[in-house]
This record gives C-alpha cells, structure tokens and sequence, in this order.
C-alpha cells in the first residue's frame, strides 16, 4: 500500500517536471521560462542597472575606457582602430545580441530553424526567397573581399572577436528574452554573419524587381499605353543634382539597344507578388541635405539626414561613438558591423538616402534539356552549377531546394518556386564582390572632401546618396554605388540569358556617377527622387519620389541664416505635395450640390486645407481617404489580376493621367456593370464615386466627426523584429507626417533616425530615433525614445573629445577594460 | 516543528541550489528532504494520513516562497515593465482579476510550488515505505 501511494505520488511528480521541461507548441518550456533563477524574470533589469565597472578583455591590446552617457549610449575610447573594433562587438552584443543574430539569420534564409515553417509555409518560402536572390551567396563573396583588405581585416576579425568574448561569458540567466521565449541559443559569430548584415540592408534598399511586372505590362497593353503607365521621367521632378552638365561622359560610349529591346518570352510571367500598393505611402524613403555657410547662422555648412526605414524594435540603429587615435566618430551603427554607418567626426558629416536605381535585372534561361544541366549562351551550351540548400525546421524535419547557378546568377523563379514555367535568373548588383564596410571605416577618419571622396569609391550596393559637410566649408552630394552601362531600357524588361548584348557588359566610371561639389544654389539634397535631369549621359531606370525633394528644395531654396531649429523643423515638416498636386483637381470635380451632414463637414475640411498632415486636423484624413479610393477607382479593374504579376502604376503617374486627361481608356471600369451607358464623364464619375465610397467608409469606421482628426487616424506601430510578439511591440503612437512628405511616417515607416549637425571648430550635433539602446523589452531603454521622437523632440549629442570630455550629470557609469583573461 | 524545519531546509537549499542549476534541482532537493525526514510511524489511527499532505504543503511553500519571491523581488526592481508584457503574451490579451504583475508572480509561484509539494511528497511516501 505504501509503495502504491509513493509510486502515484511519483507519477504526478514526474508528470509535472515533464510538462514543465518540454515546450507545448509554441510556447517556451515553461520550467525554464518561468524560473526566477533563469528565466524571463531575469530579464526583468532593475531600473538602476549599470554593467560591471572593471572588465578584462583577452584580445585587448591595449587598456581602454567605455563612457556610458545617460541615454546609454557608449563612448569607446582605445588606443587601436583593432581594440576600438573589439569592443565595438563587446557592447553591441550586450545589447542587441538577439536582433543581431536574428537579422542575419532571415538574410541567410535560417529563420525555419528559430520558428518552423509557419503556417501556410510563409516563413519557409522567404527563407527559400532569400537563398534563391544568392544572399548567402553574395555575403560569402563580400566577406572575402573583407578579408583581402588589410585594413577591413583587422578590423572586421576585431569585432567579431569582441561578439565572441561576449558571449563566451553570458550566462543562461542573461540570455535575451527571446531565446528563451523561442528556445534556442545564440551561436558564435563570423565575419560571414557581418557580410551578411550588410546584404540584409541590400537586400532591404536596393531589391525592387519590376522587370516581370513591366513585361506582362508591354504585352498586355502595347507601347504606347505602356510608356503613358510607366514614364521613365515624372513630372515637375526636382533631380539631386541640379546641373547635369557637370558629368560629361569620357572614355565610355552609350551603348545602342539590340532589337527588339523589349524581349518577348513568349507568354505571360506569375512570379512574384502583385500586391495592390496604399496609394498615400506609395514610395517611402528618406531625406538628406547640407546647407553651405553662406545661408547659415553660423557661416559654416549644416547637415541633416533622416533615413526612413522599416521602424521597428529593437531599433535598426544602435547610437555609438567610437574613439581611437587619429579617429573620432560618432553616429547609429548597424547592430552587426564594425564602424559608424552614418554620423560625423571633428571635420565632416555625412549622411545617406537610398538611390533607387534598377541593379537587379531577371532573364530567361533557356535549358537545353528537361534535367537542366545545361543551358544556352551565346551559341554554346555552358553547365549549371548545382547548390543544394538545406533548410532545417525548428523541432526536427527539413526541406532541401535546389538553386542552379548560370554565369548571369542565381535562377530564382522556376518550376519549383514562384509558379513559374519560365526559368529566371537573377543578376544583381549585391551579388558582386565588394567591400562597403571599407567606405565606413574610411568615412569615420575623413578630414576633408577628398577623403570623403576616397572613401565612397569602396561602396557598390546598396547604392545611396551620401551627403557630405566640412568644417572648412564644403558641402556636396555622390550619387554612389556600382552602376552598369545600360543601352536604352536595358533591364526595364526580362532579359534572354542566351544573349551577349543582353549581359552587363561595362560599368559606369566610378567617377562619373551623379555628384556635386558645393553648387551655386548653396545647399545639396536628396529624397530618393531622380538623380540626375535627362540630360545625364548613362541610361538609368528605378523607383524614384519626387514628392519630398521638391519640398526640401522649395525650403531651402527661400531659406537664410538657417539654424539648428530650423534645419530640424524641415525634417517635422508636414506638407505634402502629393495632396497640393492631386487635390485641386478632385474639389474641381466633386458635385457638392447635394452633400450634407458628415460629408459636407468632409468637403469644408478640405476645401480649407493647408496640405499638412498635422495632428489636429480632419482635411488629411478625408484626403488619404477619398485619394485611395480615387486611385483603385481608375486601377483596380486592370491591375487586380490573379494569375499574372503587374506592376501598378506610380501616384505620380496617376496624378498626371488625372490632372490632363478628362477621358482616358482606363477610366472605364469594365466590372461596373451599374454604369453602362452613363452620360458622366469618366474622370467626374470616378471622383465622386470615390468620394462617397471613402466617405461612407469613414463614416462607418469613425461615426464621430471628432475622431477624424489626422493623429487618431493614423496610429504609428513600432512592431518587434520578430513581427510576432505583440507586446514588444509599440502600437497608437501619435504622429503627424505622411509618406509623401518630409516627415514621413507612414504607418511602420518613418525616420528611424534623425540627426542635425552644426559643423565648426566645434561640432553640435542633435539626434533621436524611435527606439532605445536596449534591446531587452524588460529594460526601461528599450524604448526610451519614443516619446520624444512621437513629438519632435531631439537629443544634444555627447560627442566626446576625451573620458573625461561630460558633464558630470550626464555620465551615468563608466568601464575601464584591461587585458586578460576573459571576466566581468 | 517539523513541518516548519522541513519548509524552510527545502527553501534555504533550492534557493542555493538554484543558483547553480536548472529547476529541476528542486525535485532532487525537496524529495531527499522528504525521504530524510520521513519516520517510521506506528499504526496510529489519528494523524497517519496527514503526514504525505504535511510534506506536500511544506515543499509546496518552501518553492512557492523561493520562487515567488524571487520574481517579486525582481518585478519590483523593473517596476513591472517585464511582467506585464509577459502577462500580455502568455494570456492573448485576456485580463485577470488581480494585476499582471501579481498575475505573474502567481503563475510562477505555483508552478515551482506543485512542483516542490510533489516532491517534496514522494520523497516522504518513499522513505516511510523503505523504513516500514
């Protein structure tokens, strides 16, 4: 009887110690979750947490000192650009070791090993997505490249080094909160997982693939109506550099197109997306300028960047400043890679908005055979080289793809991904070797324009716009990234792999991509619109926004003895030339005989609009409202296919069509059958159609006029990397702003960082971005920021000369770190 | 008396114990305490049943005490920021009589706490069923 009861009594014991050890779905092992000892509660850092004071580094060469100001933000001070790279590594990792891991992960298409397939096996398919455009690929090509340069060598072993240390002494208890919520461990870092990164944010900035799209498009609708949908140059459009003439071609010639130049494959393309896009944040991007001295307060130039990206959390920025002799930068660093990626030092500033440019072009491979060994080129046959991928599940189970390499790239789409009987292979800029982290580490020690110059050779992809100042005076603009020599439209359609004239056969001359050097008009900006005016010499075709530079240029272009407060409230302007454009031409065409009540008030919040999307007013709401509903209204019927991929057209393009034509083919909706022989013009009916649609949707969803104001309808959410955990995420932030002006926050995009310098004998520099330095959501700095950048505010950066180089009260703690054996 | 030495040797242990491993270290403290401090008993018709419930209980809030008050101590260092996220995660959104924080302080001291009184029980039945 005895033995009876002990042996129950086990049982429910055992019973319970099983369920608290293994993990139920997706819910952690809760023995090890739940535990005090080492589980999430541990993550719960108390309020006044500071990191160890003394701390022995074994790769150290030389002592070194870390200055944590009150924001946490770190000063390295080390005597090597070798120590400072190490422990660069050290104190990211103690912050963002999670996120660094986890971006590096979805780049190499390894998120099935932390999360499983997902449902529908959308978690697998991008992780197919990302190793079928050769990420890994070309990560492992440019760690190469990393690794022959001397000087990137060090450095980048360095920090590599520095995440290792730290995690060779991380405890379970001190685990980031979503290992352990996920049930996995972190594993030791390479320069590779750093490669990596840095074709992440390629992948992120310069992966816009329309050549299917624009194929389908060409043989649907013809040429004519093409160029109408798709105009290679918008309207009214304000290029970043102002005098084309500068660039003169030298020592290459334009290439003429072979014919025909829009290649016919034959029949209509599936792969990839065709999502509807939100007309109002059609185009996100970001905005730069420098302002010279001579329309200053202070008679030295002013800088500003604020790079919009996707806003999430742990922030993609991590705020460092990182001192070694003869080097002394400060500014965001990518969590993951050595350096300050944008910021300044004692003589210059610089900053960067994304270009735009196609330089990811798809063409068709002509297999010889079924089995895909080999495939045509040139009127040979050349083998395909065969990379099996393995992808592994999470909890057991796998999937293995096979990628076939030609000499173009990677076949992306083909019978086994994308739907797609037409094999397509990828030639991609990010694919080539290159060594970006070079340009940074050369831009944190350059003096003067010539450094800077230098300095960006380096840089092939993602191309951008780097805006640079000086303490001495200049200010200038590159256009910089690795450009092929294309003939005319080149790459706009697929291409015939099998083609010589079809390859990238030339590049542009570094020297001749789109710059400035302190131009007339006294100031350089950029917004990702057009780089150049059709007058440059190369053919170029990409995504391009023209909303925003004119802004920016119309602002500077009035303003004088612009100061720091100034320079920041262009950055929070709200104007948006999108609505100043369209919106005339919809007040002009609404009937507002009958209207009345909620629609009447709509119409007056309008018709006294400044075109500012700001908190407190009713006028953007309608707008974004009824101009959406206008858009899908001329669209949808055409570009909501199902079983072909399209391109929809531009805003830009739509305003235009709108604005000139009253009549025009695509007007007519051909799945309206209510409307078969109506008297109304095109244009007027699918204006008020869309007005009382947008209306009666609004009314449905806000029945109180009150809550149409801008800052209730357009909640910001700043949602945790994983896009899984909802908690750690931010949601109802107010803002102002819109997409398509300068402050553009739209929805979980925005400014994921500003910054303003003042360049002089001593530099002023103010920043914020949306987020904090924390990357544990138990910690009060996770966040931090928020609050101030929801409403404008800006941070007076610390930038040090020296340890000692702080007010007192805002130094919270500082580490002396020595060589030795590895302890905290 | 001895309920309370037992409560608090169980305690006092895993609470080191812990320190230096997992939680399952709790099951092989609070079960030897339980065997160790078990006794013969004669056939006595009062109390005989109640000695199993007594160590359940003991081990029960011997690692409820460690563990809800470790994660109290803890939550009210962090003001709670944790826990309420934790709360919001682990119940979807659903909200609950007492505070997260509570809530959660609740959940992780009764999970260490049956598991400590199962122990804590099976030690004793074992060691009144090897010394009968």
């Amino acid at each position: 009887m005895r033995w009876v009861k002990f042996f129950i009594s086990l049982l429910f014991t055992a019973a319970i110690a099983i369920a608290l050890y293994f993990p139920a779905g997706p819910a952690p092992a809760l023995g090890d979750f739940l535990n005090p000892f080492r589980g999430f509660w541990q993550n719960a850092v108390s309020q006044a947490q500071q990191a160890p004071l003394n701390l022995s580094l074994p790769a150290l060469d030389q002592d070194a000192k870390v200055v944590y100001d009150e924001r946490g933000v770190p000063h390295i001070f080390a005597n090597s650009l070798k120590d400072m790279a190490y422990i660069q590594g050290y104190v990211t990792a103690k912050d963002r070791l999670w996120q660094m891991e986890f971006q590096v992960m979805a780049a190499a298409g390894r998120l099935t090993e932390i999360v499983g397939p997902g449902p529908g096996n959308r978690v697998l398919e991008m992780d197919r997505s990302n190793r079928r455009k050769g990420i890994p690929f070309a990560a492992e090509k440019s760690s190469k490249a990393m690794l022959e340069n001397p000087q990137t060598k060090d450095v980048m072993e360095a920090y590599t080094a520095g995440v290792n240390a730290y995690l060779q002494q991380l405890e379970e208890k001190d685990l980031p909160i979503e290992y352990k919520l996920l049930g996995y461990r972190p594993e030791e870092w390479t320069v590779y997982k750093s490669a990596l990164l840095l074709k992440y944010m390629a992948n992120s900035l310069a992966f816009r693939v329309n050549d299917i799209g624009y194929t389908n498009a060409i043989k649907l609708w013809g040429r004519e109506r093409f160029n109408i949908l798709y105009p290679e140059y918008p309207y009214d459009d304000k290029p970043i550099i102002p005098d084309p003439q500068r660039i003169r071609r030298r020592r290459i010639k334009k290439l003429s197109p072979p014919a025909p130049s829009d290649y016919d494959p034959g029949q209509m393309l599936i792969a990839g997306a065709n999502t509807a896009p939100d007309p109002n944040e059609y185009f996100v991007g970001s905005n730069n300028w420098a302002v010279s001295g001579e329309k200053t307060i202070t008679g030295r130039p002013m800088l500003a960047n604020d790079p919009h990206l996707n806003m999430s959390l742990p922030s993609i920025w991590y705020e460092i400043q990182v001192n070694a002799p003869k080097f002394n930068a400060y500014g965001v660093s990518l969590p993951g890679a050595p350096g300050v990626v944008i910021g300044f030092n004692d003589s210059i500033a610089w900053g960067m908005t994304n270009a735009g440019q196609d330089v990811a072009d798809l063409y068709q491979v002509k297999f010889t055979t079924d089995k895909r060994e080999y495939y045509e080129y040139d009127n040979q046959t050349l083998p395909v080289s065969v990379r099996e991928e393995v992808h592994k599940f999470k909890g057991g189970g796998q999937f293995v793809d096979t990628l076939l390499f030609t000499h173009v790239g990677p076949v992306m789409y083909d019978r086994n991904f994308g739907d797609q009987s037409i094999p397509l292979a990828l030639n991609w800029m990010a694919h080539q070797q290159s060594n970006e982290s070079l340009t940074f580490l050369k831009l944190g020690q350059a003096k003067n324009y010539e450094e800077y110059v230098d300095a960006l050779t380096h840089y092939q992809c993602p191309a951008q716009n780097f805006v640079f100042a000086d303490a001495s005076g200049n200010i200038a603009i590159w256009q910089q990234g690795k450009y092929v020599n294309k003939w005319e439209e080149q790459g706009r359609f697929i291409m015939d792999a099998s083609r010589k004239e079809h390859m990238w056969n030339e590049y542009i001359p570094q020297d001749q991509n789109p710059h400035v050097l302190n131009p007339p008009q006294g100031f350089v900006s950029s917004a990702n619109q057009h780089p150049t005016s059709p007058l440059y010499p190369y053919y170029y075709t990409g995504n391009f926004d023209g909303f925003r530079g004119r802004r920016i240029n119309k602002l500077l272009t009035e303003a004088d003895s612009v100061s720091v407060r100034d320079m920041q409230s262009y950055q929070q302007d709200t104007y948006s030339n999108q609505a100043a454009d369209i919106l005339p031409t919809l007040l002009e065409n609404l009937d507002t005989t009958s209207l009345q009540g909620e629609k009447l008030a709509a119409y007056q919040a309008l018709k006294g609009w400044d075109y500012r999307f700001d908190r407190d007013k009713n006028g953007p709401t309608v707008y974004t409202r009824w101009w959406r509903e206008v858009f899908f209204g001329v669209w949808e019927d055409e570009f909501r296919q199902s079983d072909i991929s399209l391109v929809w057209p531009s805003s830009t393009t739509t305003i235009r069509i709108l604005r000139d034509s009253a009549l025009y083919s695509f007007y007519q909706n051909d799945k309206d059958s209510t409307r078969a022989d109506s008297v109304i013009p095109d244009r007027i009916y699918i204006i008020n159609q869309a007005f009382h649609r947008a209306l009666g949707e609004l009314i449905e969803d806000f029945p109180d006029i009150a809550d149409w104001n801008w800052e209730k309808h357009s909640p910001t959410n700043i949602n945790h990397l994983s896009r899984s955990i909802a908690p750690f995420s931010r949601r109802n932030i107010s803002t102002a702003g819109t997409g398509t002006a300068l402050n553009a926050i739209s929805g979980s995009h925005g400014p994921s960082w500003r910054m303003v310098v003042s360049l002089g004998d001593k530099v002023e520099a103010y920043g914020i971005y949306p987020g904090g330095q924390s990357g544990n959501p138990g910690d009060p700095n996770y966040d931090r920021f928020i609050d101030d950048w929801a409403i404008g505010n800006y941070y007076k950066l610390n930038f040090m000369q020296s340890p000692q180089d702080i007010e007192e009260e805002k130094r919270l703690y500082e580490v002396s770190i020595s060589s030795g054996p590895l302890k905290e | 008396m001895k309920f309370l030495l037992r409560t608090i040797l169980i305690a006092v242990l895993s609470f080191i114990g812990l320190n230096f491993f997992d939680w399952w270290i709790i099951v092989i403290i609070a079960l030897a305490v339980g065997v160790i401090m078990s006794e013969k008993r004669p056939r006595r018709l009062f109390g005989k049943k109640k000695a199993p419930a007594y160590a359940f209980l003991s081990g029960f809030m011997a690692i409820a005490l460690v563990w809800g008050g470790m994660s109290w101590w803890l939550d009210s260092q962090n003001a709670s920021l944790l826990s309420q996220k934790i709360f919001e995660l682990l119940s979807g959104g659903t909200s609950s009589a007492v505070s997260p924080a509570w809530a959660m302080i609740g959940v992780t001291a009764c999970t260490g706490g049956l598991l400590g009184g199962f122990s804590s029980m099976t030690g004793n039945l074992l060691g009144e069923a090897i010394k009968n």
